[in-house]
Order: structure tokens, then C-alpha cells, then sequence
């Protein structure tokens, strides 16, 4: 597989977009993308502080569009998860991961690491790690546009706190 | 009901070897402890005594930690006479055989390893009052048996895999902020904690579910009124008041999943009370994500034991 090649760069930019846009939004810019056979299903972006609900990541935003879409047309979710593959700029946190184990997603393509709530080897592995009920480890490829991703959480943070002595310029998703 | 704590907290102490001597002339004690811990220090093992005294037939005789088997360059008793060589202690200050011990590897946390250690070999302590309360059978109060039965009349309206219920409560104003239960039927994330996180955020005037405002009115206004006093709670210091659960308890049918334990732990949650453990189960079983050290909050966890469990 062309791990950095043009289609996941592709994709990997329409969720850098996302990112963009939640930044715009006031809430922490994390965005992605769920593409099934060159398709786009959903986007998502961060909505912590719109819907005052701290499970309101990316990944969770975009994986409920999914299921939506799937309740009115009277489709099955789970083979369609399954061939489908996230592009999020962030490695997703330790809930994401394991909310995406549940859908059965196939493989997740991410930016930069997660050093403060990583679910994808920086915290914990959720997404290797053998978990009942979970069903299979996830497919996991990282690195691609992480400069620009973590380019974006900089942003975010310098803007909201500007002066904190010594804050270090960790990954809060 | 119990805590769910480290291993480190519930487990018994691990031990490590010694040399150990016992000294002759009690005179020369406090010379022997200084020149020992100048040129013999036990820098692995700062939590204990230097000696010990032991009573043989009615009389006290001392006893002096030499070094750790570990660290000692000889570990034989020719050690002994090295080290009698390199600080100077005169040789009929101390018997003339050395001996091997165990003693406590770790300093003691709770008065129970504590004791345990001391039968080995003395150990500094400091006694945490509030840890000590968290180590026996809890009581619960008449407001968690109220949240816990109201947890299980929800967990009967579970659609999918598991049924489960949740409800998330302010202990301090005994009121319930959202509740939850097993949707998964129709939603692979609508687990029963996950729907009461996106509860409380309704009764915030937030929320991301539509289902879940539907159970939220139901169920939060039958224990306690929705009130404009709901939405305030007392804030701690710093960007706390950014998450809905801070100062919250959620209250379990079972153990939560990877998921529902991590979004417990970005709305901040105080505590969880949880009374089945499941295998997949974050907190204490698959993962312990409560008392992690590489995440940002940690909260206290309890569950009911099994004992408690009525037998059918
Ligand atoms: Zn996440
Ligand atoms: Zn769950």
C-alpha cells in the first residue's frame, strides 16, 4: 500500500479542513473523514463546546452521521464500516479508538500523535490490545500531514491561553 | 460496597535480601548508622530503619542492615569483613557472623503493609487517613441506593448486547443530572454511560441525541425538578467548569467499557460506582483507566463485591 501516497494525502487534507473549521468554531481543531470506496460518508469535526458533551470528538460526530444515514435508508452499518477507512489529523483518543473497534471500522489513517489521551499505542492500545466484545484490532496508519495538524492545536492553544508560564504544548483532544 | 485500587495499595509487600548483623556493643550504635550510611547508604531502600531491635529470651539485642544482597559487590559474609575494613566500625562492635534477611522492597502505603513489612524489618511510614477509609467494606448512603435502583429500573429498557443502566448525580445537592440506559440495538455507541453523559448535557442545554432528551425529561424531573439551581454547581479552581460531570457520580449497572470509562473521563466524572464487573470492563478489569498516571484526571471507583450480590 502507498502509505503516504496522493489519495490518502488527498483525503488526509479534506480532514485538515475539517480541523480548520472547528478551529473557526471556537472548539479544538481535530477534523476527519470517513471514505468508503472513494466515497465520502461523512466529515466531522470537534463539537465538545456546542453541544457541551465531552464525547463529542471528531470521529464520534461523523460515526453518528453514518448511522443516521444508515437508520433512514434501512441499511446494515456494520458491513459498511467495515470497508471503510478514517482520515482524522489527530491518533484518536482512547474512547474514539474503542468506539471505532465497536463499529468495525476498517483502517484509520491519522496526523500527529496523542501524547495526553492517545488510543493508538501513545496512552493506551486500544487498538491492538485483545478486548472482549471489541471485534478485530484496528488497521492503523500515521504520520501524514502532522506537522499541519499539530500546526493547527498550536493555534488553538496559543490563543486561548497566550501566557501560561512553562505550558507545554501538549495534545488535549 | 469496596474501592477499586492499584495493586500497589492492595497487594502485600514484595521483599528483597540483606545482609544483616547483630551489633555487640550497643554503644557504638549511632557511630555504626553513620559511618554505614556515609560509605554503605542504601539508596534503593530510604524507607527503612537502619536497625532493629528483637528481644532474645527477655533481652534487647540490635541489628544492623549491612547492605542489599543486590547491591553488594561480594554477597557472601566475607562481605561483612569488607565492609568492617571500609568504614572503620571496630570488629568487637558487631558479632562476628553476618546474616541474610528479607525486608520490604517499597515503603509501605496503607497500615496493613505496614504491619506486614515491620515483621520483617522496620520501615518509615506516613499513614494516609483518607486512603485507610477507602480499604474496607463502604456503606452506601440511602442517595446511592435511590441513584443505584433507579440504574437498575432503567437497565430494564436496554435494547441490544448488554443491558445496562446509568445514572450520573450531583451527591452534594442529591439531584439527578442524567441517566442512561443500553441503546445499542439501533447505535453500536449508544451504550447505557454514553447516552447519560449526552443526558447531563441536555439538562445544560446542550446534548447531541434527540433520543436521549426524550428519557432525560422523563426520568431527571421524576427524582428531582429540573431547576435553573440544577445547572449551577460548585466549581473548583481553574478551567473545571468547561466539563459537565466535574463534582458528579455516575452510578452503574456494570462495569463500564473502554469508551464509556474514557468519556467518563473527559466529562471529569468525581466518581463511579459500578456493581457488575465485565470482562471488557475499564475500570479494574481490562484496563484501570481511573487511577492511570499518563492521563489528566484521575477519580475514585467503587464496586459492590460479590458477597453483597443477592444469590439466587
Ligand atoms: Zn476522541
Ligand atoms: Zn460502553
Amino acid at each position: 500500500m502507498d502509505l503516504f501516497g496522493e489519495a490518502n494525502k488527498y483525503w488526509m487534507s479534506k480532514a485538515l479542513n475539517e480541523a480548520k473549521k472547528a478551529l473557526d468554531r471556537g472548539e479544538v481543531p481535530v477534523g476527519c473523514i470517513f471514505v468508503c470506496n472513494n466515497e465520502v460518508l461523512s466529515t466531522g469535526s470537534n463539537k465538545v463546546t456546542e453541544t457541551k458533551n465531552a464525547t463529542q470528538h471528531a470521529e464520534i460526530v461523523a460515526i453518528d452521521e453514518i448511522i443516521e444515514q444508515c437508520i433512514s435508508k434501512g441499511e446494515d452499518n456494520e458491513n459498511l464500516f467495515n470497508s471503510t477507512t478514517l482520515y482524522v489529523t489527530v491518533e484518536p483518543c482512547i474512547m474514539c479508538a474503542a468506539a471505532l473497534r465497536l463499529v468495525g471500522i476498517g483502517t484509520v489513517v491519522f496526523g500527529c500523535h496523542n501524547d495526553r489521551f492517545g488510543g493508538c499505542g501513545s496512552v493506551k492500545n486500544v487498538s491492538q490490545d485483545d478486548i472482549p466484545q471489541y471485534g478485530k484490532p484496528l488497521n492503523t496508519i500515521s504520520g501524514i500531514y502532522s506537522e499541519e495538524s499539530i500546526e493547527l492545536l498550536k493555534q488553538f492553544y496559543k490563543g486561548e491561553n497566550p501566557n501560561a508560564p512553562g505550558h507545554k504544548k501538549k495534545i488535549k483532544v | 460496597m469496596n474501592y477499586v485500587l492499584s495493586d500497589s495499595i492492595t497487594q502485600p509487600i514484595t521483599t528483597d535480601n540483606f545482609l544483616a548483623v547483630e551489633i555487640t556493643n550497643s554503644k557504638q550504635t549511632s557511630h555504626i548508622i553513620k559511618v554505614l550510611n556515609e560509605k554503605y547508604p542504601l539508596p534503593h531502600h530510604k524507607h527503612l530503619r537502619r536497625v532493629k531491635s528483637v528481644l532474645v529470651e527477655g533481652r534487647k539485642t540490635l541489628h544492623v542492615l549491612l547492605c542489599a544482597v543486590a547491591d553488594a559487590a561480594d554477597p557472601t559474609a566475607s562481605c561483612h569483613h569488607t565492609i568492617l575494613k571500609d568504614t572503620g566500625i571496630p570488629s568487637e562492635a558487631l558479632a562476628a557472623e553476618s546474616y541474610h534477611c528479607q525486608a520490604a522492597s517499597r515503603q509501605p502505603v496503607t497500615r496493613a503493609q505496614y504491619d506486614e513489612a515491620c515483621k520483617l524489618w522496620p520501615t518509615f511510614f506516613h499513614e494516609d487517613q483518607e486512603l485507610e477509609k477507602k480499604l474496607g467494606l463502604i456503606a452506601m448512603s440511602e442517595f446511592d441506593k435511590k441513584c443505584m435502583n433507579l440504574a437498575y429500573q432503567l437497565s430494564n429498557h436496554g435494547k441490544g448486547g448488554f443491558k445496562c443502566g446509568a445514572v450520573i448525580a450531583d451527591t452534594d445537592s442529591q439531584r439527578v443530572m442524567g441517566v442512561g440506559y443500553s441503546m445499542s440495538d439501533a447505535h453500536p455507541l449508544k451504550h447505557s454511560v454514553m447516552v447519560a453523559i449526552d443526558s447531563v448535557a441536555h439538562q445544560q442545554g446542550g446534548g447531541a441525541w434527540s433520543s436521549t432528551a426524550r428519557i432525560t425529561s422523563q426520568y431527571c424531573s421524576e427524582i428531582s425538578p429540573a431547576s435553573p439551581k440544577a445547572k449551577k454547581k460548585k466549581m473548583e479552581t481553574g478551567r473545571e467548569e468547561d466539563y459537565i460531570c466535574t463534582g458528579y457520580t455516575a452510578y452503574l449497572t456494570h462495569e463500564p467499557c473502554t469508551m464509556c470509562a474514557m468519556s467518563l473521563l473527559h466529562s471529569r466524572i468525581k466518581h463511579v460506582h459500578y456493581e457488575m464487573a465485565t470482562k471488557s470492563g475499564a475500570l479494574g478489569s481490562q484496563y484501570s483507566l481511573h487511577y492511570d498516571p499518563q492521563l489528566n484526571h484521575n477519580f475514585t471507583v467503587t464496586r459492590k463485591q460479590l458477597d453483597e450480590l443477592p444469590s439466587d
